[in-house]
């Protein structure tokens, strides 16, 4: 699944350990999501969304 | 046990190192005080796991089962409770291999033993096996 989430990371300075220990994931996993290795959950999702202060839909897009 | 919620106050990176201290915690203290319980058994038994006939003390032996199981269980709980969502895909993509591998794998030994066309496999060398397809495969999902 696409999504904006290393570009909405960048645009904060944050490095991808910044934003892992924000929303309480491993750095692996950050980069995981980042390349679209992993899709995250519904839950990690939300997390992220209210962490950039946006919708999901904003940031994940299946469509892309 | 509740997950500890990450301190809102501290910065990004410091909340992403006490997230993986806390992992390997959940890993290595089950794993220590299993290390000294059976130490200390060990101690009791006079400094040796091993009786006047040189094989493996019986009291040692059950203290040895009992510990592995409980320390295990302690520690999969914790750790299962510490880690993320893709950590978490990574032991279960992990396990899955391990168990595809040993299933089939046992199977084909069995019956080519039973038609005597091979020499019976170590159980251990099928599991050591199935194993290291498991942590080949964790891996590979985690850090790919």
């Amino acid at each position: 699944m696409h999504n904006r989430v290393r570009e909405l990371r960048t645009a904060r300075g944050w490095s991808q350990a910044e934003l892992a220990g924000r929303i309480d994931v491993s750095r692996q996993a950050v980069n995981a999501i980042e390349t679209g290795k992993h899709d995250p959950s519904l839950t990690l999702a939300f997390r992220i969304a209210r962490l950039f202060e946006t919708s999901i839909e904003e940031i994940f897009d299946d469509q892309a | 046990m509740t997950r500890p919620e990450p301190n809102p106050a501290l910065p990004g990176e410091q909340r992403a190192r006490l997230r993986q201290q806390r992992v390997w915690r959940a890993m290595l203290v089950p794993g220590l005080a299993a290390v000294a319980v059976l130490y200390a058994v060990r101690q009791g038994l006079g400094g040796s796991i091993y009786d006047a006939q040189g094989q493996v003390h019986p009291t040692f032996a059950i203290v040895f089962s009992v510990v592995v199981a409980l320390f295990a269980l302690i520690g999969a709980i914790w750790h299962h409770r510490a880690i993320d969502e893709q950590e978490e895909r990574a032991i279960l993509w992990g396990n899955t291999a391990g168990f595809y591998t040993v299933i089939p794998s046992a199977m084909i030994v069995e019956t080519l033993t039973l038609a005597r066309l091979i020499e019976p496999v170590s159980h251990v060398t099928m599991m050591l096996g199935a194993l290291a397809v498991s942590v080949a495969t964790y891996l590979w999902v985690r850090f790919r």
